[in-house]
């Protein structure tokens, strides 16, 4: 009798949180395909229409800044993977006396002010002409990943044993080339996570992209879509599908690598 | 030295821009033609009197004390029904992925989500309360002073609770099944398990998550400008949304990068804290 009681109420819980979860997202859906004139009259799709998805396919600034995204969340998932890589590798094999304080100046450096480095990133990218340009925001974006980059990657190469390249190393590969023939390639995992994770960042990254840019030459989707949602919020079935376009990719690259990800998420977060 | 361009990079790219903000703390315009001098602690001064100083830090503690428990509640349950074994296994997997779907979205796409979920007219909860008949519980979410910081708090921590809920599920797993089969012997049930054996073995993974969580929030500033821009009549405004106010409507920016310094200062403070915690763990792990 009290196992069913503590069943039903588990159950119960279960389904609240579901719901919290799911509502929204559904709602996102709902009224990406109404359209204008049909928006808010129901909860529940009354029409299954494109016409949003159409107009904002259609729309020349949508499509730049969604560009731009593409190019900066790729550039920051290989910046973050390349140096990330690095020295996590570096943290897990070398021995020497300032690894603690390595690993701490890291960490620091996630805990300023974004709001104030924004100020600076402003007045020197103004100062040496790179305000407004995809490649500033690719780099200061990277800042925000390869700390935890860097960790996630010395719990991975911390859980291959050195051994392997030890035997690589006899007959006659250099540590680098035992880095890159042995230890990466069995990495792969925590390197797609790691890559997962960067890609993510700045794909969402709204702070920097606001400040750092002046039109469509590199103004990210998120930004795009925050000035629309100031100017013209009653387009919101559009803005639904704008919002949809900036999901559907991260959420099929979550599904691909989903295990890989939540492994070495949980691995760096523990160790974190 | 595989060590060194991570160094240089976060030298160039976050500690040099941090250090050349904070200098602008102490410069201001004044001189000769508008030239920077050095003011001192002027900046820092102008910033603390102003009328709404302390109420934009009140704001901003509030926000990560209020986020930072609810996604507790919510991360905490969820890891303990992914944990209990009343689910089957395949349907686990499902459970563990869905909760990470709001967690993918960009900022952006989560406050116009949420921007229209709150919507005074049509909006889905306004709507859902008249559908039931509550029509006096609907409301102007986020156009009223004593609703909007939790329509916030809400926001937020349903985009981020499978953080907390991944984390904890990830130690529950740690904890050895023999401690539990001891206690099942002595007869403690479910909710003694929970509070004498789950909860304390947790107490040093709960305190650090949350104290990250608490740091990362304090600087947070992506949702909560988009969906209020502070306001309505400052009832939102947090220390990073002034800051940014500071320096990019004002173009005050020694004031700007002065009230940043003293964002510094409390998460200077929350490191340490974060740090306590953290060698505590570390000790009790062994």
């Amino acid at each position: 009798m009290k196992i069913k009681y503590s069943k039903g109420f588990y159950i119960i819980i279960l389904a609240v949180i579901l719901v919290i979860t799911i509502v929204p997202l559904f709602w996102m859906i709902v009224l990406s395909i109404t359209p204008k004139n049909l928006l808010f009259k129901s909860v529940l799709p009354v029409v299954f229409s494109l016409k949003n998805y159409i107009s904002v396919i259609g729309d020349k600034k949508v499509m730049l800044a969604y560009r731009n995204s593409w190019i900066i969340a790729g550039s920051v998932a290989l910046i973050s993977v390349f140096l990330g890589s690095l020295s996590g590798y570096g943290l897990s094999r070398l021995k020497f006396k300032f690894k603690d304080h390595y690993i701490l100046f890291i960490l620091i450096t996630q805990m300023f002010p974004l709001t104030l480095l924004v100020i600076a990133y402003f007045k020197i990218a103004s100062n040496i002409g790179l305000y407004n340009s995809v490649l500033t925001l690719a780099l200061v974006d990277s800042t925000l990943t390869l700390p935890f980059v860097t960790m996630l990657m010395k719990s991975t190469f911390d859980s291959i044993s050195p051994a392997l390249e030890e035997v690589a190393m006899i007959d006659g590969c250099s540590r680098m080339g035992a880095f890159i023939r042995i230890s990466l390639p069995l990495a792969s995992p925590g390197l797609v996570a790691a890559g997962f994770f960067a890609f993510l960042k700045g794909w969402g990254e709204y702070l920097y992209g606001l400040t750092l840019t002046g039109d469509t030459t590199a103004r990210p989707i998120t930004v795009e879509l925050g000035i629309r949602l100031g100017h013209y919020a009653t387009a919101w079935g559009e803005m639904m599908a704008i919002s949809i376009l900036m999901s559907v990719p991260i959420f099929i690259m979550f599904g691909i690598f989903q295990n890989n990800f939540l492994k070495g998420f949980t691995t760096g977060a523990l160790k974190e | 030295m595989t060590l060194a361009p991570t160094f240089i990079f976060l030298m160039l790219l976050a500690i040099y821009p941090l250090v050349y903000a904070l200098t602008l703390s102490f410069y201001g315009e004044g001189g000769e033609g508008g030239a920077h001098i050095f003011r001192g602690l002027q900046n820092y001064i102008n910033v603390v009197k102003e009328e709404n100083f302390v109420s934009n830090l009140k704001h901003s503690l509030q926000f990560c004390l209020f986020v930072v428990l609810l996604q507790n509640i919510l991360g905490m349950s969820y890891a303990l029904l992914l944990n209990a074994n009343i689910i089957k296994n395949k349907y686990k997997n499902v459970l563990r992925a869905i909760q990470f779907l709001p967690w993918l979205l960009p900022d952006a796409v989560v406050a116009c989500i949420w921007l229209s979920m709150y919507l005074p007219t049509g909006g889905f909860i306004n709507t859902v309360l008249r559908n039931l008949g509550l029509y006096n519980l609907s409301q102007n979410w986020l156009g009223q002073r004593n609703t909007v910081l939790f329509a916030l708090v809400l926001a937020e921590s349903w985009a981020w609770y499978a953080f907390f809920s991944i984390t904890y599920l990830a130690a529950m797993q740690n904890i050895p099944s023999s401690l539990y089969e001891a206690s099942v012997i002595d007869g403690a049930n479910k909710g003694q398990i929970f509070f004498y054996i789950t909860l304390p073995l947790l107490k040093p993974i709960i305190l650090t998550t949350s104290t990250v969580q608490f740091i990362w929030l304090f600087r947070y500033f992506d949702l909560i400008w988009i969906m209020t821009r502070g306001g309505p009549a400052k009832a939102t405004e947090t220390v990073a949304t002034q800051i940014y106010k500071y320096a990019f409507f004002n173009y005050k920016l020694g004031e700007s990068s002065a009230l940043g310094g003293i964002g510094c200062i409390v998460m200077l403070i929350g490191v340490i804290i974060y740090l306590y915690f953290y060698n505590k763990a570390e000790k009790s792990r062994g």
